[in-house]
């Protein structure tokens, strides 16, 4: 459940953070500090250059669940039913319509949603798109042809379960998707979900034309809804966009659609992209990084720089890192509190680059969405408590408590072990580590059965609501024998009734603030020690404009960067 | 000799064959499921059994093998339903991360090496073997000393630490030529070699180095040898003595090294296309290992295996016409 598979790995790998860390939702927040010129409407004009550690993995809608690829296809090429606001700070991860005329609107209690297509909104080739181009393609994320993206659809709509997508249907389609006419589409949901409209703003939603659909071949060029279009793709080399001159943007409050023409280059090192930038030389003026961040061994000098400074969007990148305390296993709520005091978060994130590499966490749920809220259940210091940890283990008569930490077994990883093992011997537990390999981590971890008591992760969530935060981290309901997402396996009747409620709240912001009690409430149960919320950091050519972390994206906004 | 080609040509068959099935027991060992990797978290065990289906990796070794093999020959269909993608012969099969045709990413990816070796190849050696005759003749000169200390330093500088030095100060820092990106001959042989002039000089820096010292120990091997002073005494000039009689001996073994490097670098200069972000077949098997992607990992291993024992095979034959002393049965 979550756009940011690759980023997972990443939490899991930490060694390779560096490359990726953008790829998450959540930037700009209260922590950011950007660039935000905000294009006047004569920035119009001129390329803007995309340099890449690698192919997107997917540009194919249906397909597309990697944050850089959503980033970088949502925002110039294919539109979704809804989607984010392009603005600088939290507010970009505003929900707002796209294709749709509206948010939708919920009936049957919030099982059956009805959005409305605006009038004017047409494919590459000038044809009008239609209820029934939505339908198909989220008929076509359904089919096991179409690997690789996220399974809301199969998992929501009625009979989605069972359904095999359009290649072996026989042309049935899927009946919980109905077309009342060309431009009214209506989702019948197998439960009630009071926030599906920010399910609607993945890709998954996004119209494609059934005569053109080319399957698996469809990456390679996916025909554009938003101002550009293709105009050459070699995998894996580089990637040509120009403007789609069927694209209206009375229809579209989202992309600015600055440049004239986009292109990006693949396969470059993330050193040398750095170093292209801060060089600045004439071809790179007007380029920006979008799968990496500023690598640690170059991140001093920019932000020492003025200069350099003032090319850089910093803030933090939506995910939070936490250890998850099995409550399975640790069943006792004082020896879980004892944890929570125990965990020195200073050491820890100084084994992961100190300050930049992110904010000390005190919940699952980042600062940059609206259902966040301000709290400290345990008010510790960032070094933790050794000895208040030690009364709580002493009051529950639990000293030498023994832990098993699992982590992906990385050098990173490894530090982070080391000093959680440190923090929690110190405060009277036993404990010992348990590396594993980081291609099989979330697969070994996601076995109820065998997960220890402590585990490493990761959450960047697929939409900015604690809907995509706190039901997929601790829902009992959620917790299956294996690809188990619910790693502090809390199985908890007030927690679900809870998750519940907020998931029928129709009204977005009462629901925020519902997802907010309920990350308090999960921390007053103590089932996870959040540790922090990630940061990044990236730069641009000096040419380029409104260079910000979007606050959804947590990457440079594609949607609003401008060339001068 | 033709019987010694066809025979050899066969050997070279089954080698492939061999490499091939390697490269596909060697990858079911890794313990990583590509199903599980490209369906990323939260994906439920359906979904990866789905993934696993669509790749062809649930059916048994043997049987997947049989499949490629005879794609090989008679070419696959791909996918069910209406979603069908035909694979014509020779069906390298289509890459599980990209779903593109392996053919078509490794007939991309090949002129790339090719240019990159090819004239890294002409650099080093012209450059080692012409500094390895002139520090042999030299010997014990200034000349020879300052040859040796200059090899001895550049054999000792990994090409990835040559390169990034290279574009730093030539392209980074002060701007004389811009970022390298891959032009093909055709489209503009100007531009083609001007952006491969950079990772040209990287692979040559290296190899140079070792061909100079290598031709120089050979020369003095030679030049020491009784038909040598044969051909002094009967009055040969000294330069015919060095061009017909002296270089073109001890060229023998070079050429068999030079064969050999020549093959492992058209299977991917993997160092050198990373640094300068050219998408060579280096970078697609690097990239294909990381990935788990079967299909491409075994186009490319049996690729670069064919190239090397192909070179191998060339450098047999030209050994006759360098070395009089070497002939065929």
């Amino acid at each position: 459940m979550t756009l940011r598979k690759n980023a997972v790995r990443l939490a899991a790998g930490g060694a390779v953070l560096a490359l990726t860390a953008t790829a998450c939702g959540g930037g700009g927040g209260s922590s950011s500090s950007t660039k935000s010129s905000g294009a006047p409407k004569g920035d119009k004009g001129g390329t803007l250059n995309v340099l890449l550690i690698a192919d997107f993995e997917h540009l194919d809608p249906q397909r597309n669940y990697v944050s850089s690829a959503l980033n970088f296809g949502s925002r110039l090429l294919t539109r979704s039913l809804t989607g984010y606001a392009s603005v600088p700070g939290p507010n970009g991860s505003q929900l707002v319509p796209d294709l749709a005329t509206d948010l939708g609107k919920p009936s049957d209690g919030n099982k059956t949603w009805t959005f409305t297509l605006k009038d004017g909104v047409k494919f590459e080739d000038g044809s009008a798109i239609k209820c029934a181009d939505v339908k198909y393609g989220v008929e076509r994320s359904m089919s096991d042809q179409i690997t690789a993206g996220p399974q809301y659809a199969k998992q929501y709509l009625v009979g989605g379960d069972k359904y095999v997508g359009p290649y072996k249907d026989g042309g049935k389609g899927l009946d919980s998707i109905q077309c009342t006419d060309d431009k009214t589409i209506v989702f019948k949901l197998n439960k009630a979900i009071g926030d599906f409209n920010y399910t609607t703003s993945l890709p998954t939603f996004s119209p494609v034309p059934k005569a053109k659909d080319t399957n698996i071949k469809y990456d390679d060029h996916p025909v554009s809804t938003g101002p550009y279009k293709i105009q050459s793709y070699a995998r894996q080399k580089s990637l040509v966009l120009v403007r789609n001159e069927n694209w209206d943007p009375e229809t579209d409050t989202i992309r600015k659609a600055y440049p004239d023409k986009i292109v990006a280059t693949f396969g470059l090192d993330p050193a040398v992209i750095d170093q292209r930038l801060i060089a600045d030389a004439p071809q790179d003026q007007t380029a920006i990084m979008l799968d990496s961040s500023i690598q640690a061994e170059n991140l001093a000098s920019v932000l020492n720089d003025p200069n350099l400074k003032k090319r850089t969007a910093a803030g933090l990148d939506g995910f939070v890192r936490y250890l998850a305390i099995n409550t399975v296993k640790v069943k006792d709520l004082k020896v879980r509190q004892a944890i929570e005091y125990a965990i020195n978060k200073e050491s820890y994130r100084g084994t992961r680059g100190g300050a930049d590499a992110g904010d000390y966490a005190t919940g699952t749920i980042t600062p940059v969405m609206k259902s966040h809220k301000d709290f400290n259940v345990y008010d510790a210091p960032p070094t933790g408590d050794p000895a208040k940890a030690k009364g709580l283990l002493t009051s529950a008569n639990a000293m030498g408590f023994k832990l098993k930490i699992d982590f992906a077994n990385t050098p990173t990883n490894a530090k982070s072990g080391a000093a959680f093992k440190e923090a929690l011997d110190k405060a009277g537990f036993k404990t010992t580590l348990n590396p594993i390999n980081p291609d099989t981590y979330y697969d070994v971890i996601g076995k109820p059965k065998t997960q220890n008591e402590l585990s490493l992760a990761g959450w960047g969530p697929d939409w900015p609501n604690g809907s995509s935060v706190i039901p997929p981290l601790f829902d009992g309901k959620q917790i299956v024998p294996e690809g188990n997402q619910n790693f502090a396996q809390l199985n908890d009747p007030e927690v679900q009734a809870k998750i519940a409620a907020a998931n029928n709240e129709t009204d977005l912001t009462k629901q925020a603030a519902l997802w907010g009690d309920l990350d308090e409430l999960i921390m007053q149960k103590a089932a996870v020690v959040p540790l922090i919320y990630g940061k990044t950091n990236q730069i641009a050519g000096s040419k380029v404009k409104n260079v910000y972390l979007h606050a959804f994206y947590g990457e440079l906004d594609m949607a609003a960067l401008a060339v001068q | 000799m033709f019987r010694y080609i066809i025979r050899r040509l066969i050997g070279v068959l089954i080698l492939m064959v061999v490499i091939s099935f390697i490269t596909f027991l060697l990858f079911f060992a890794i313990p990583s499921n590509p199903a599980a990797l490209s369906c990323g978290k939260g994906c439920t065990p359906t979904v990866i059994k789905a993934t696993e289906h669509k790749m062809g990796i649930d059916e048994p070794i043997l049987v997947q093998y049989g499949k490629y093999m005879k794609g090989l020959v008679t070419g696959r269909t791909f996918g069910e339903g209406t979603a069908v993608n035909k694979c014509p012969a020779p069906c390298l099969g289509f890459s599980f991360k990209t779903d593109q045709p392996v053919l078509g990413m490794i007939t991309d990816a090949f002129p790339i090496t090719l240019s990159i070796s090819i004239g890294a190849f002409v650099l080093w050696i012209f450059f080692g073997i012409s500094t390895g005759v002139i520090s042999a003749l030299k010997k014990g000169t200034i000349i020879d000393r300052v040859t040796m200390f200059v090899t001895l330093a550049t054999v000792s500088l990994p090409s990835f630490f040559t390169g990034l030095m290279l574009l730093y100060f030539i392209v980074i820092k002060y701007g004389l030529m811009t970022f390298p990106s891959y032009v093909g001959f055709l489209d503009n042989p100007y531009d083609w070699a001007k952006n491969l002039l950079l990772p040209w000089i990287t692979l040559a820096f290296l190899f140079a180095a070792l061909y100079t010292r290598l031709t120089r120990a050979n020369m003095l091997e030679t030049m020491g040898e009784d038909y040598i002073r044969t051909a002094r005494a009967k009055g040969l000039s000294e330069r015919k003595v060095i061009f017909k009689h002296g270089l073109r001996a001890a060229l023998t073994p070079i050429v068999t090294i030079a064969g050999l490097d020549l093959g492992g670098l058209l299977g991917g200069a993997v160092i050198t296309e990373s640094v300068f972000n050219f998408n060579g077949l280096g970078r697609l098997v690097v990239r294909s290992s990381t990935d788990l992607d079967l299909p491409v990992l075994v186009g490319v291993t049996v690729l670069a295996a064919f190239f090397i024992v192909m070179l191998n095979f060339l450098v047999d034959l030209l050994y006759a016409a360098i070395d009089p002393r070497v002939r065929l049965v």
